[in-house]
């Protein structure tokens, strides 16, 4: 079977995609920063579906080890066939005192990401591998909002990104996905008042990997988030800008 | 942790109370627990044990696996982890819960906390009897280990403490072997109460699993009509070579679902006449003994998921008291006689008997008699002066309320009805000095008062 490397895996999202791998039978393994908490899916898995399940230190913002952290899993797996980059940070600074902080979004989100994955193509371009990267990105990157611009920037970078890779990569067989989730039941979206649906982690992590099975390169997790989104990238921003004096405003932290 | 502010009731949707409830991803968050809180799994007891408007932690993400010993049958969780998620591993394995209660949506630490029991209690006590240890997270946040040799004190005011000495996080069990994933089910009619409870024991010695469904429409004053159910696991050696083969199989189930709306008078007295006249005769008809997965035999309600909400917006209450052997017949008469006439409506009453009267605890709901479970739904006033009266005859034979089916039990019948109650607080406090973990429950009963 498919052997296949999850960073950021102690989110809720990568714990569902997770899952619906090892139910098919994947070797996995799962990478990041909470070690205990990823031992524990690890050994879960492990007992449920009887796969082998590696657990690794991740540090998306550590640029410098990404290297020899990809050749650890590919020497612990003996290959590598996928990736699934989950990893992300979201908060909402709008002062130029917390550059910092918006630096940390952009870094979390798209630097490191462009870090890892460039690597994961390397490898597989020198293997000649049809191998697959799926990127989770947002709804938050199809259009700039006043609530959360810099996340929603980051994640933009992300899917040109993928989608740049998408072209390179498509003469050698190499599937590039990019996954736009809506609100999902995570604790990123946990608590706030404006979110009015959130879905189950476990269902969107099953319909992230069957999107391999599926044609489309670019998945809207609800499916039906494609909708709202397509009318939004619509507006014509004369229109767009005065949206926040008319919707209701968020009592916490928004997308 | 993030707190929110939801509307919570547990499954017999009353109480409820706006509670500040958390759900942690990962396991080290639960030691950012507040002061006070209580920790909830599913919430599927029928009381107010798992709420509490300052602080709910709810535990469904930390719902892993953490070692599973196929050869020996032991088991360790995350307390989190409901027992649906856990048969699909264990039964193909060969093995299953000793003690099991009637939903498998239920979680571990529920099942500890309550210290469950099923219909099988006179040959396995309650599901306490099994646990070899769990994790604790006290209140001094740190995480000890507790068992019959680590920290025995502990250990035994936890099984059936409902929560109240620290945070169950993770639980060791020691499975049962079974041969085939079928029981062998036969049921008979009875049509009086003496019959009904003395067929119940012997079936509870004779067979594995043993349980009475009453008719709700009986004429309690002449007659007591039900029918009894007994099961045990089959043999392998009772299957025809074809079933052998795929003898350990497991199928979850595909519940139908109720959508949530809420008509409140959708069940009259009608329609549960009807209804028990048809499950009466349909049941009756099963003569010889016949086959059932497991599924079908231990989880008949889950089939149907969001049943509870039939029962109308106003929630239903469930009436279980314990009454010792001697005293049983004539309790349960008086019990049912009140019943029929405050025509109150009681949409199921079941009787289970009980052979096994360990405590640990000393809240722990066990005992040798049997236990009469009685639903009502909450549709009259007068259902709180009815089940006074059930107290006061509860209390004259010597039984007990279970906690885990109690919303409305007084501090005062509480304390005469679990007389070690003292010496469970005693160990409480010693675990939990600032009463940090509580709940509505807690503090309905006084808890430490």
């Amino acid at each position: 079977m498919r052997k296949i490397l999850i960073l950021g895996a102690s989110s809720a999202i990568a714990r569902g995609i997770a899952l619906s791998f090892a139910q098919s039978g994947d070797e996995l393994f799962l990478a990041g920063r909470h070690i205990d908490d990823l031992t524990r899916t690890a050994n879960d898995l492990h007992i449920r579906f009887n796969i082998a399940c590696y657990v690794g230190y991740f540090d998306v913002l550590k640029y410098e080890t990404h290297s020899d952290f990809l050749k650890d899993v590919i020497d612990k797996m003996s290959g590598l066939d996928g990736i699934v980059a989950a990893f992300g940070y979201l908060t909402n600074p709008k002062s130029a005192a917390e550059f910092a902080e918006c630096k940390k979004i952009i870094d979390s989100n798209f630097t490191g990401a462009v870090s890892i994955i460039n690597l994961v193509v390397d490898y597989y371009l020198e293997q000649k591998k049809q191998g697959f990267i799926i990127g989770i990105s947002s709804v938050a990157g199809d259009r700039g909002r006043a609530e959360n611009y810099i996340y929603g920037a980051a994640k933009a970078a992300l899917s040109i990104y993928l989608q740049g890779l998408r072209q390179r990569l498509c003469a050698h067989n190499i599937r590039v996905i990019t996954i736009k989730p809506g609100y999902i039941d995570t604790p990123m979206v946990y608590g706030r008042a404006d979110v009015f649906f959130a879905a189950d982690p476990n269902k969107v992590g099953a319909a992230i990997a069957k999107s391999l099975n599926k044609p489309w390169d670019v998945v809207y997790v609800p499916w039906f988030w494609r909708i709202p989104m397509l009318i939004i990238k619509l507006i014509p921003e004369f229109l767009y800008k005065r949206l926040e004096k008319l919707l209701p405003k968020a009592k916490k932290d928004s997308f | 942790m993030i707190f929110k502010p939801q509307l919570l009731s547990n499954f017999n949707r009353y109480p409820n109370a706006t509670c500040e409830i958390a759900r942690p991803q990962q396991y080290n968050e639960l030691f950012e627990f507040t002061s006070p809180c209580i920790v909830r799994g599913q919430g599927l007891s029928y009381s107010d044990a798992a709420l509490l408007p300052e602080a709910v932690i709810e535990t469904s993400r930390l719902n892993r696996f953490l070692a599973f010993d196929k050869k020996t049958g032991r088991l360790k969780v995350e307390a989190g982890i409901r027992i649906c998620d856990i048969l699909p591993i264990i039964i193909p394995a060969g093995w299953f819960l000793p003690v099991t209660p009637g939903t498998e949506y239920a979680s571990m630490g529920g099942c500890v906390a309550c210290n469950v029991h099923g219909k099988n209690q006179a040959k396995q006590g309650n599901f306490g009897e099994h646990v070899i240890s769990f994790t604790l997270i006290t209140a001094d946040q740190k995480s000890i280990t507790c068992s019959i040799d680590e920290n025995p004190i502990v250990f035994k005011a936890t099984l059936g403490g409902m929560g109240l000495t620290g945070i169950i996080a993770e639980v060791e069990l020691q499975l049962m072997p079974i041969e085939s994933s079928y029981m062998n089910v036969q049921t008979q009619v009875v049509n009086n109460l003496a019959i009904l409870l003395s067929r119940l024991s012997n079936l509870a010695h004779e067979e594995d699993y043993a349980v009475a469904w009453v008719n709700p429409s009986s004429d309690f004053k002449q007659h007591c009509s039900g029918i009894i159910s007994a099961a045990h696991h089959v043999k392998m050696t009772e299957l025809a070579s074809q079933q052998q083969v795929s003898a350990l199989g497991y199928e979850a189930s595909e519940p139908w679902s109720i959508p949530k709306i809420t008509p409140s008078k959708i069940i009259n007295s009608y329609i549960l006449n009807y209804f028990n006249k048809w499950y009466e005769r349909h049941n009756a008809r099963k003569t010889a003994p016949y086959l059932q997965s497991i599924t079908e035999f231990f989880y008949p309600l889950d089939k149907l998921t969001n049943w509870n909400y039939l029962l109308g917006k106003q929630g239903f209450i469930q009436y279980q008291c314990y009454l010792p052997t001697p005293h049983a017949e004539i309790g349960t008469q008086q019990l049912l006689e009140i019943l029929q006439n405050t025509k109150l409506l009681s949409p199921l009453i079941t009787i289970k008997y009980f052979g096994n009267a360990t405590d640990p605890s000393g809240l722990t709901f066990s005992g040798t008699g049997y236990t009469i479970a009685i639903d009502i739904i909450i549709n009259n006033e007068i259902i709180w002066e009815a089940l006074q009266k059930f107290d006061e005859i509860v209390i004259s034979h010597h039984g007990k309320v279970y906690l885990a089916k109690d919303v409305r039990l007084s501090a005062e019948t509480f304390r005469a009805m679990y007389p070690a109650y003292p010496d469970w607080l005693t160990h409480k406090k010693s675990i939990d000095p600032n009463f940090n973990f509580t709940s509505s429950m807690a503090k309905r009963l006084k808890i430490g008062a």
